[in-house]
């Protein structure tokens, strides 16, 4: 592959749902975009404005109603091996320990037990949740739950990490944990990340590409780079802050917030 | 600490109906009603004798392998018509226009068809059952989060792998606790079917002793016939706390 063609590549992407009875509903319209290898990228935008449906295309789950999106020059199939996926709930399941959700998607893909065994404890570890290897979600608080979402995920291997908003329901002191535990996790391995959130904050963090959406159907109004991402101490740098200003700007132009 | 505070009322409550069964035996005063000392103790003398013990043994037998029978097809049908949601057109009208058929009409028929042995009584029981359960794990199965399937799809999962990880275990403890419902039911259903063309089973030897006047030993038919309810009702809560341990 050419390291310089796009990692992700979305072009002229629009999406819609069939309505039962009355015809369809248009969520996304005319979405582009580009994504390096290694690059980080946040969608941000009123909720129902799409930005979720577009995560699902990347992930395999839905298919493009016009349009293309490819990975590494691809067309997108379900379930590539390397793409990751984070939701906001229900992701994990009740019935499994912390362990066992961990292992899920090793288990689905028949890796060798010694294989599953020698990743999940390595995973866990690096994300402290060892003592909780034989909890029950519903023993856990939302922050060691979303941990134990990402453990399964980064238990893959992943080049492609989605997430749809997965810190939103997190109080703001465990919020800012995770994402910087992310960030770490995202520079080491290399990960191509895309991020859903309605998180102005969120995006000017996490996002060195950040695409904002208008309300559906949604289409891209706006596209800022965000290089700073992941430089020390970037939450109280006036870079940082200059960018969730201009989102904000952005957003008010666009009548997409409510303030 | 807990746990001898519910044993002190299991055992308060047992005293309750031990005495309120004595009251109301000497008020009524009729050898239909015998006091409970005696009945117990003719319960105990049958049981040290024996001549219990196959009736026992073969009401369980029959009302244990309707509900194995049940639940082997109940099961599997209900998740698929749970995932399946192309097929609710048909499968709704078909299961709500027979689910409020009173099953036991079938007893005839199932005679008929099945012989006066086991199978017609079995097959009966089974087909209450099945509805119970077919039915909790339809719905169940129908209102599992999209967002659930999609998160187990992205880690590769196959049509098996959502039974198995997420379909499955999702309606469980349901199966159980529709089972717990379904066990009074079952019972009651094959105390009927046992008082007709059969020599053995409680059924059959509750109408037995009635109808030669032995009461003492009908109530040991009956006080056999609650034990064996409550024997596996209690099983049933062993083996939902063994297979759904995230349910605690």
């Amino acid at each position: 592959m050419n390291p310089l063609s796009p990692k992700v590549e979305v072009n002229n992407l629009s999406v819609s749902y069939r309505n039962s009875g009355q015809g369809s509903v248009e969520a996304l319209s005319n979405v582009s975009l580009g994504l390096k290898k290694g690059e980080s990228c946040a969608l941000i935008g009123p909720s129902g404005c799409g930005k979720t449906t577009l995560l699902y295309v990347l992930a395999g789950l839905l298919k493009p109603t016009i349009g293309q999106a490819n990975i590494d020059g691809q067309p997108i199939r379900p379930k590539r091996k390397e793409t990751a996926i984070i939701l906001q709930d229900y992701g994990l399941m009740p019935w499994k320990t912390v362990w066992e959700n961990t292992a899920l998607g090793l288990v689905i893909r028949k890796l060798p037990e010694k294989d599953i065994e020698k990743r999940v404890s390595r995973i866990l570890a690096k994300l402290g949740l060892e003592k909780l290897r034989n909890s029950y979600p519903h023993q856990l608080s939302g922050g060691q739950r979303q941990r134990v979402a990402i453990a399964r995920s980064l238990a893959l291997e992943p080049d492609l990490l989605l997430m749809d908003e997965p810190f939103s329901s997190l109080d703001a002191l465990t919020r800012e944990e995770l994402q910087e535990d992310l960030l770490h996790l995202w520079q080491e391995k290399e990960l191509t990340m895309v991020l859903v959130t309605h998180s102005i904050e969120e995006a000017a963090y996490l996002g060195q590409r950040i695409f904002i959406f208008s309300k559906g159907p949604g289409r891209v109004v706006a596209e800022l780079r965000n290089s700073g991402v992941g430089k020390e101490d970037y939450r109280s740098s006036e870079e940082y802050h200059a960018r969730t200003d201009e989102i904000r700007q952005i957003l008010l132009k666009h009548r997409l917030q409510s303030i | 600490m807990n746990r001898w505070y519910t044993g002190f009322y299991y055992v308060l409550a047992l005293g309750i109906l031990l005495i309120s069964w004595e009251l109301l035996s000497l008020w009524v005063n009729s050898i239909a009603l015998p006091s409970p000392r005696s009945a117990l103790g003719s319960f105990f003398e049958l049981a040290a004798k024996g001549s219990l013990r196959s009736h026992f043994l073969v009401s369980a037998y029959r009302v244990t392998a309707s509900i194995a029978l049940a639940l082997v097809t109940a099961v599997p049908l209900g998740l698929f018509l749970g995932r399946v949601k192309a097929l609710d057109r048909l499968a709704v009208p078909l299961i709500f226009l027979t689910y409020p058929i009173p099953k036991i009409v079938f007893l005839p028929v199932f005679m008929a068809l099945f012989g006066l042995g086991d199978l017609s009584k079995i097959t009966l029981v089974a087909l209450i059952v099945f509805y119970q359960i077919l039915v909790t794990t339809w719905d169940e199965a129908r209102s599992i989060n999209q967002q659930m399937i999609y998160s187990v799809t992205s880690l590769g999962a196959g049509e098996r792998d959502i039974y198995r990880h997420v379909l499955f275990p999702a309606v469980l403890p349901k199966i159980f606790t529709s089972m717990r419902i379904s066990l009074g039911t079952a019972i009651a259903v094959l105390f009927i079917a046992e008082t007709y063309a059969t020599n053995v089973g409680l059924g059959y030897f509750l109408i037995e002793t009635w109808s030669r006047g032995a009461y003492d030993q009908m109530y040991a038919g009956i006080i056999g016939m609650g034990i064996l309810g409550f024997t596996l009702y209690q099983l049933f809560s062993v083996f939902e706390r063994i297979l759904c341990p995230w349910t605690k």
